[in-house]
């Protein structure tokens, strides 16, 4: 049978005790009633002067609300006080006339404000005097929030914690604001002279005037608040009086049941004031000490929990290490222990009043017993855990004020590190190695790293390897931020570099600079990045600037070692026909193309044409451009496919041929080449292109992404198995699309796919984890519409003389000059 | 003729595809050029993995003690037949005088999904006992209990690694990856670099610490705390997720309301972090796009590790991220196999698939797979440190078969560990040198390792990978999956046993069709043919599942569950006597109980055991760096040689865990239990520390053989 | 400009007249571009930066022949289309370590023609 448990005070304490009698299976056991004068839940009261601010709302300070006593079987009595104790008869009695009987009774009364004898504060039946207010409940906050809305000029009487709350709160509403306080200096409960005195300065600054040594003798008018006198006869005019003077323990209750009382209800070590009857938070007086801040309470509740539930038999209660940690009327000021030093302590000090900045600190016996923190509070953390926990102090006692750091983000000179510094935790590489390897002729960063495996653990001490090997050669093989850069002449990786030319709308080379570039200064080998971005990111709107394209993107022809070009005409997916082949024939003929030869992307190239042939020879071809000569999209290369092949699974060249219909001249990063096969037997080399697709039984095809057999062999990763060949088509373009606005310049697929990982291309190509699938789909299309034959400038150069010969020469007539 | 063989590294979690060079010379490991997981790279540990293979210290044959019954008396080699007819005999002998849970079996996280399958299955169905678990429960158990409840799956990463690259924001809690994972850093300096903005929780500076936008330095056991503290701010910030939080989670309120009592200043005293630094982490979390939270040892080791868990789970929750693109909760799996090895039942409480031993549905399915009476599979018993704390006690485990595993380093509160084994009846041990537990043992069977075997571990990211055989293992060394088959075949129940990996695999997975963790339509050639799979894959044409809870959660009703949980002080708070906090963890070059990494000069040149400590703590206990040190707790002392550095809070005192003997840190940590989890509180306790005076050092710290200051 | 008369050219292989030599509107060089032209049998490269600053230097890359007309610049170099060798502008110097590049004197005259000056 449970046991009837009766709390009277459903505060901070009161309803903190009986959450950790719930937390220690205390529903069994008891049978709990909870009396509170207030009618609503429990409310963390530390948040009201946010709600006087306007800075939180109600709702939102609610620890347990109404519905929370229902869920946990707790009988909560809101809004009716408990008028007296009757200890023989082991029942409460309240207001509202009933009795509750209890076996254990816990007094949680907390404290009522404290009310200076000021004559005039009172009126005979109405309580306070019309605009004369205290600051304790959420009913008191409301009121004056009530009042100040249509009331100018608050005095508030009392220059701690609360009042300097109160006067923030108010002046939040726009009222005027002076402080009457009757100490020598603020918050004088908490601070000594001089950071009362800092304090003082900040909040005078904030607007709100301060009067010490002022004690407040009345309240003046008869209605209305109309000002108050001091002592000493001074009348400040005011129409609101907020009264903040402290706080005192309610113990009204306990000692009119008999209870013994002190300052507060006397306890001992488990909170008892008599059998079967506790105290608990501020209402308690332990050890001669009333707690009037949350932790100290908490601390009791955990206590008197354990015990009372026999949790843990042994429990007792010894005392609490006092913190408080605040912003005072907008000013951080954190405050625990003692105040001033004593005897031998050790007393340190730092005050900086221009900024509002006091810090002090008590430290006895090399352990912290007391610190103040006004303005600058960033170090109360290691502070309070030091007074908390006795953590070894810094020798250095400035350190206790300032976090100076570690400086470990100092840069490391390579030639101050001692031979066997270890540069790669994870490999155990040190300076000495890597020194070594270069030596040995490793003369690359990422040669020295496959040599020594330095950086290829965690990867994170890449770039002090890169500063060792530059320092170990000389400076010929530093790895330095530029890395990163899109293009050598603009400090920005190409995301920062879209950005910002998307963001100021950039639309040509020029602009780039201009507004982009150290000093808006030009770079040569810059433009044909920029150029090709540009013309990415705006397939329309792109302001061509023909000395931004390198020769053969102003001449769209190959430049050869000896001046001359080679052209080499589409033929998509390796298909001609005779009368190209005949139109071939001539063309070589007429223009003595002293080299015609077949390339490894099933194309024919014409070597050797001078410059200015060649739109002759364009016009004399009948053909396309196949801009063998650009970073785009190349060619794609096709094996017969199903129509003749008895192996064809997929018609390879018809989609080939489509393929390379739909993404001709793509400029990109680098160049793209690609091939379609028809069946596994990959005669296209599918597997090793930038993209490849293979068809595969039951009508599917196979995309591989990221292949390459030139200076470097890789195999393509499988991106997806599709059913169509459209599918093929979207997937293709998506993955192009994508590869031009992410991968750098000249970044090959085969470098840039393992970037990446096959994975997060799968998640974003195929499984649109990033929902940027329809953008690129839109955005290549764009590209594709955007498309015109370069070959037709030809007939009407884009530039005067674009196709001069630049050598070799013939003398032009010389002319005399005057 | 060199033969190059794929397969993945023998450490951690992260299970990096390597290659293993078998030719004319010795073996030799490279890294797999573009393996999602490590693009390459390697730790010193992985490189230097192949040093196992012929190391000297192998056992090539079983071993048993001259004098049978006495393990004073030296081991001499001996037959298989011997070595096995004795533990057969000493298993139906106590089972016979003392009941079928007087035989008991500890398992590993570091074994393939087989043995773990296998060894569970042997307790079951062979010895028919209940009491059956492994070192996971050191490990995992916490964050696996919360993800269990909250998710209704307990996978450490419900997304692929590369999605840390992809995350604007990452909240790491007491993980080190830079030293526990070195290749997995790669995708956090990916992200840093790509401008995402990274905060790190660890009471140390560790390498990852300091790579990261924001290091907020908590008391070792407030990281619940810290939790709480940042969702009261994500609250008042306004950067919950109302709309995910209706339409996905169930229990915020209660959540809520616990969340408004942490509020800055409370948990600045508790955690130690300063306020600004929580409402910095807050706004880096709550204002990305996507955003990670993972949780590692560090927060999960503690008797309030489960609470931890789901701390930092309703963060996540609250943010409602689990299930976005590049965003959710996840705990950095340690172990190899952390992962499989805590799905296929050798768990206590469990049986393949994640499948709980209690609930009747399973106990039929598995029963009817192996082919026996549901009736006969025993009930679940007690967890790891329970069963050790219990060995040769009355009602406890008298005869242990212990495989992939040292408990005497690993385990809390090691020494008492150590003398429960030597009350033990009967020890057998499975291990491939003879570690400081093997030397306790009756019988030590020799095994064969990482590169001798095939089939599959499970990575930390639920990535179900091939192990697979490079070359032959020594004469005489059998492989666990054979020796568990010959021991079942002794007992009479060999009908049900099968050595052959494959074999083995097909049947945990038709055993794990329809669990939580479902491998039904996983085989080895898929794994080949993709480079991994990823479960749940419930059957041969499902794609697997590289992200969970996109649509909906693994609990009944497919909503995840806020846990409203409170700050505890931690088991054994800082007193007088015992004034400082000792965590505990991992160094780079060493591995878990260093049975392996302790035999790898490369690893092990120069390295003492080593403590770090603030210099303000040394120099009030008059320490100075290179010095010999005694650590004390409540449960025995052990000798370091001392670090001092200000990477390290002035309250704490770091010491890793790889040696036993003298520097047997497990000797001082606490056994006290997560209640819900069983995980002991390895990551803080109270401790003592003194610098110890010349006439007491005899240096070097001696780890090889338990401490001679043990009575046997 | 110096007035002395100009010499008639005697071929290529002839010597090299000193003096002022004209080559046609600067307008026929598109901004940002270069165009080379033979003067008294050398090869010039003529280049027209943005700003409209002119710079004329020797055609030819002495690395491996390579047309600098075709070259792209900036406000400082020029870099040559074969093997992007750069070299200063003002100069002529090379900054990959080639030999230099002779630079002339060039001019717009009133009536919009370029005047390149070859020296003696």
């Amino acid at each position: 049978m449970r046991q009837r448990l009766v709390v009277v005070g459903n505060g901070m304490a009161g309803a903190r005790t009986v959450e950790e009698i719930l937390r220690r299976g205390g529903a069994e056991q008891f049978e709990t009633t909870v009396f509170g004068a207030e009618p609503y839940g429990n409310y963390n009261r530390i948040l009201l002067s946010g709600v006087l601010a306007g800075a939180e709302d109600e709702a939102g300070i609610f620890l347990n609300g109404l519905p929370w006593y229902a869920e946990n079987g707790v009988t909560l009595r809101a809004g009716i006080r408990v008028t007296s104790i009757d200890r023989a008869a082991r029942q409460v009695r309240a207001a509202d006339g009933s009795a509750t009987g209890y076996d254990k009774l816990i007094i949680a009364t907390g404290s009522r404000p404290f009310v200076p004898d000021i004559a005039g504060a009172r009126e005979p039946r109405r309580g306070f005097h019309q605009g004369v207010f205290c600051f304790r409940t959420i009913d008191d906050t409301r009121r004056m929030v009530r009042y100040a809305r249509d009331h100018e000029h608050v005095a508030v009487v009392g220059g701690g914690l609360l009042g300097l709350e109160a006067a923030r709160g108010l002046q939040a509403h726009g009222l005027r604001v002076t402080v009457l306080h009757a100490a020598g200096h603020l918050m004088n409960q908490q601070l000594d002279a001089q950071a009362g005195g800092i304090l003082r300065r900040s909040v005078e600054q904030l607007g709100i005037a301060v009067e010490l040594n002022a004690r407040t003798a009345a309240i003046l008018g008869t209605d209305a608040v109309t000002g108050v006198r001091l002592t000493g006869g001074r009348d400040l005019p005011c129409d609101m009086v907020v009264i903040a003077a402290g706080v005192r323990p309610d113990v009204e209750l306990a000692a009119a049941s008999g209870l013994p009382v002190g300052c507060g209800v006397l306890v001992d070590d488990q909170l008892r004031a008599a059998a079967d009857v506790y105290a608990v938070g501020e209402c308690a007086e332990h050890r001669g000490r009333v707690y009037g801040v949350v932790a100290p309470l908490w601390e009791q509740a955990r206590v008197l929990a354990d015990h009372i539930t026999g949790a843990d038999p042994a429990a007792a209660y010894t005392g609490s290490r006092v913190a408080t940690k605040l912003k005072v009327a907008g000013v951080d000021v954190s405050s625990m222990g003692v105040v001033a030093p004593a005897g031998d302590d050790e007393f340190v000090v730092y005050a900086e009043p221009g900024r509002g900045v006091y810090k002090s600190a008590v430290i006895r016996a090399g352990r912290l017993v007391g610190a103040t923190l006004v303005g600058d509070v960033t170090r109360s953390a290691f502070l309070v855990q030091a007074f908390d926990r006795d953590v070894p102090l810094p020798a250095d006692r400035i350190d206790l004020f300032f976090d100076r750091g570690d400086g470990g983000g100092a840069a490391l000179d390579p030639a101050q590190l001692a031979d066997d510094a270890q540069i790669c935790n994870c490999n155990g590489v040190s300076k000495g190695t890597l020194a070594q390897a270069v030596g040995d002729g490793a003369n690359t960063v990422t040669a020295v790293m496959e040599r020594t495996r330095a950086g290829k653990g965690c990867g994170s001490c890449k770039s002090l390897v890169g500063e060792i090997v530059g320092w170990a050669a000389g400076g010929a093989a530093t790895v330095d931020p530029s890395d990163s850069w899109y293009v050598p002449g603009i400090p920005l990786a190409k995301p920062e570099l879209m950005a910002a030319i998307r963001e100021r709308r950039l639309t040509s080379v020029s602009a780039v600079f201009a507004a982009l570039a150290p000093d808006g200064a030009e770079d040569a080998k810059s433009k044909m990045g920029l150029a090709s971005l540009l013309r990415m990111m705006w397939p329309n709107d792109y302001v061509d600037e023909r000395d931004a394209r390198f020769i053969n993107d102003r001449v769209h022809a190959n430049i050869q070692r000896d001046g001359t070009f080679s052209v080499v005409p589409q033929l998509k997916g390796g298909c001609t026909t005779p009368a190209e082949l005949r139109r071939i024939a001539d063309v070589a003929e007429k223009y003595q193309v002293p080299l015609v030869k077949l390339t490894g992307g099933q194309r024919i190239d014409l070597l050797g044409v001078r410059k200015e042939d060649l739109p002759g020879v364009w016009a004399d071809l009948g053909l396309p451009s196949g801009h063998a000569y650009a970073k785009s999209f190349r060619t794609v290369k096709t094996c017969v496919g199903a129509d003749f092949c008895r192996y064809g699974v997929g018609d390879s060249t018809a989609l080939g041929i489509a393929i390379e219909s739909r993404f001709q001249g793509l400029e990109g990063p680098a160049k793209m080449k690609l091939a379609v096969s028809g069946c596994p037997r990959n005669c296209a080399e599918s597997y090793v292109k930038d993209v490849g697709v293979v068809a595969v039984d039951g009508g599917r095809w196979e995309i591989y992404v990221g292949g390459a057999a030139g200076a470097h062999v890789r195999q393509g990763d499988l991106l997806a198995t599709v059913d169509s060949p459209d599918a093929v088509l979207t997937l293709t373009g998506r993955f192009l699309q994508f590869y031009r606005e992410n991968a750098n310049w000249l970044e090959r697929t085969y470098a840039f796919v393992p970037r990446l990982g096959i994975e997060r291309l799968r998640a974003v190509l195929v499984d649109d984890s990033d929902g940027m699938a329809a953008r690129l789909d839109a955005a290549v299309a764009e590209s594709v519409a955007a498309y015109r034959d370069p070959w037709l400038e030809g007939g009407r150069p884009a530039t005067d003389g674009q196709f001069r010969p630049s050598l070799p020469l013939i003398d032009l007539p010389l002319v005399p000059a005057r | 003729m060199a033969r190059s063989t794929p397969t993945h590294c023998p450490y951690c979690s992260l299970q990096c595809g390597i290659t293993v060079d078998v030719g004319a010379h010795r073996p030799t490991v490279d890294a797999q050029p573009d393996f999602p997981t490590n693009l390459g790279g390697l730790c010193a540990k992985g490189w230097t993995a192949a040093d196992l293979l012929d190391h000297p210290d192998r056992l090539r044959t079983p071993l048993v003690r001259a004098d049978p019954g006495d393990r004073r008396s030296p081991l001499r080699p001996a037959s298989w037949a011997e070595a096995l007819g004795r533990v057969a005999a000493a298993i139906t002998g106590s089972q016979d005088a003392h009941g079928r849970d007087s035989v008991g079996c500890f398992g590993g996280g570091g074994l393939t999904n087989e043995k773990a399958y296998l060894l569970g299955k042997f307790a079951r169905v062979a010895l028919r006992t209940s009491a059956i678990d492994y070192n996971g429960r050191f490990c995992m158990s916490s964050a696996a209990t919360a993800a269990n409840r909250a998710f209704g799956i307990d996978r450490g990463l419900p997304f692929p690694l590369a999605d840390v690259a992809r995350a604007e924001a990452v909240l790491v809690v007491g993980g080190n990856p830079a030293e526990t994972l070195p290749p997995a850093m790669r995708f956090f300096t990916d992200g840093l670099a790509a401008g995402a903005r990274h905060v790190v929780v660890d009471p140390r500076a560790t390498p990852t610490a300091r790579a990261a936008t924001l290091h907020l330095q908590p008391t070792p056991g407030t990281d619940l705390a810290l939790a709480n503290g940042l969702l009261h701010l994500a609250i008042r910030h306004g950067y919950l997720d109302a709309g995910y939080i209706a339409a996905r989670t169930t229990g915020f309120e209660a959540v809520r309301a616990v969340a408004n009592s942490y509020w800055p200043d409370r948990v600045e005293r508790i955690t130690g972090v300063p306020e600004t630094a929580l409402r910095q982490a807050i706004g880096i979390l709550g204002t990305a796009g996507s955003a990670l939270i993972l949780t590692a040892r560090g927060a999960e080791q503690h008797s309030n590790g489960t609470d931890t868990a789901h701390g930092y789970i309703n963060l996540a929750l609250a943010l409602g991220l689990p299930g976005r693109p590049a965003s959710g909760y996840g705990t950095i799996t340690g172990q190899g196999n952390g992962q499989g090895g805590r799905e296929h039942g050798q768990k206590a409480d469990q049986l393949p698939g994640y499948r709980k031993l209690a609930d009747p549905v399973a106990r039929a399915h598995v029963a009817a797979v192996w082919g026996i009476d549901p009736a006969e599979l025993p009930a679940p018993g007690p967890s790891a440190y329970e069963l050790l704390d219990r060995l040769g006690t009355p009602g406890g485990v008298r005869v242990l078969l212990v495989i992939g595993s040292n408990p005497v380093v690993s385990a809390p509160n090691a020494r008492h560990v150590l003398r429960r084994l030597r009350g033990l009846d009967f020890l057998a041990v499975s291990d491939i040198f003879r570690s400081e537990t093997a030397a306790e043992a009756d019988v030590v069977f020799p095994t064969a390792q990482w590169a001798e075997e095939d089939g599959t571990m499970t990575n930390l990211e639920g990535r179900v990978l091939r192990r697979r055989r490079a070359l032959r293992p020594p004469d005489g060394v059998w492989d666990d999956l054979t020796l568990l088959t010959a021991l079942a075949d002794r007992l009479g129940r060999g009908k049900y046993f099968c050595a052959d990996p494959e074999q083995v695999f097909d049947e945990l997975c038709r055993a794990s069709a329809g669990g939580p963790a479902d491998y039904a339509g996983i085989s080895y050639p898929r794994i080949e043919a993709e480079r991994g799979v990823f479960w749940p894959c419930p059957g041969p044409g499902h794609p697997g599942t590289p992200r969970l809870f996109t649509e909906a959660f693994g609990t009944p009703d497919g909503r995840a569950r806020f846990v409203p949980v409170e700050h505890r002080e931690p088991a054994e708070p800082p007193d007088g006597e015992y004034p400082h906090v000792l965590t505990t963890g991992r160094v780079l070059r060493q591995y878990q109980s260093g049975t392996q990494t302790r035999r790898v000069p490369a690893l092990t040149e120069g390295t003492e055991p080593t403590a770090e400590l603030h210099p303000d703590l040394a120099r009030r206990h008059g320490i100075g760096g290179g010095d010999l040190i005694e650590l004390r707790t409540r449960r025995g002392t052990a000798r370091f040689r001392a670090a001092v550095t200000d990477t390290v809070r002035p309250d704490t005192i770091f010491a890793p865990f790889h040696w036993g003997g003298q520097a047997s840190v497990n000797a001082l940590t606490s056994p006290a239990l997560d209640p819900k989890s069983g995980m002991p509180a390895f990551k803080a306790c109270a401790v003592a520390v003194r610098r110890l005076r010349t006439d007491e050092v005899d240096s070097p710290i001696r780890t090889d053989e338990p401490d001679p200051s043990e009575e046997r | 400009m110096t007035a002395q008369p100009a010499t008639r050219p005697e071929g290529r292989t002839g010597a090299r007249p000193a003096g002022a030599h004209r080559l046609g509107p600067a307008a026929a060089i598109p901004p940002g571009e270069g165009r080379a032209y033979a003067v008294a049998g050398t090869q010039v490269a003529v280049f027209r930066l943005r700003d409209g600053r002119l710079h004329a230097l020797g055609a030819v890359c002495p690395h491996a022949g390579g047309p600098l007309a075709d070259g792209q610049i900036d406000g400082g170099v020029l870099v040559c289309p074969l093997h992007q060798h750069v070299f200063e502008l003002a100069t002529g110097c090379s900054r990959t370590g080639q030999p230099p590049v002779p630079v002339y004197p060039v001019t717009v005259d009133g009536t919009g023609e370029l005047v390149v000056e070859m020296p003696a």
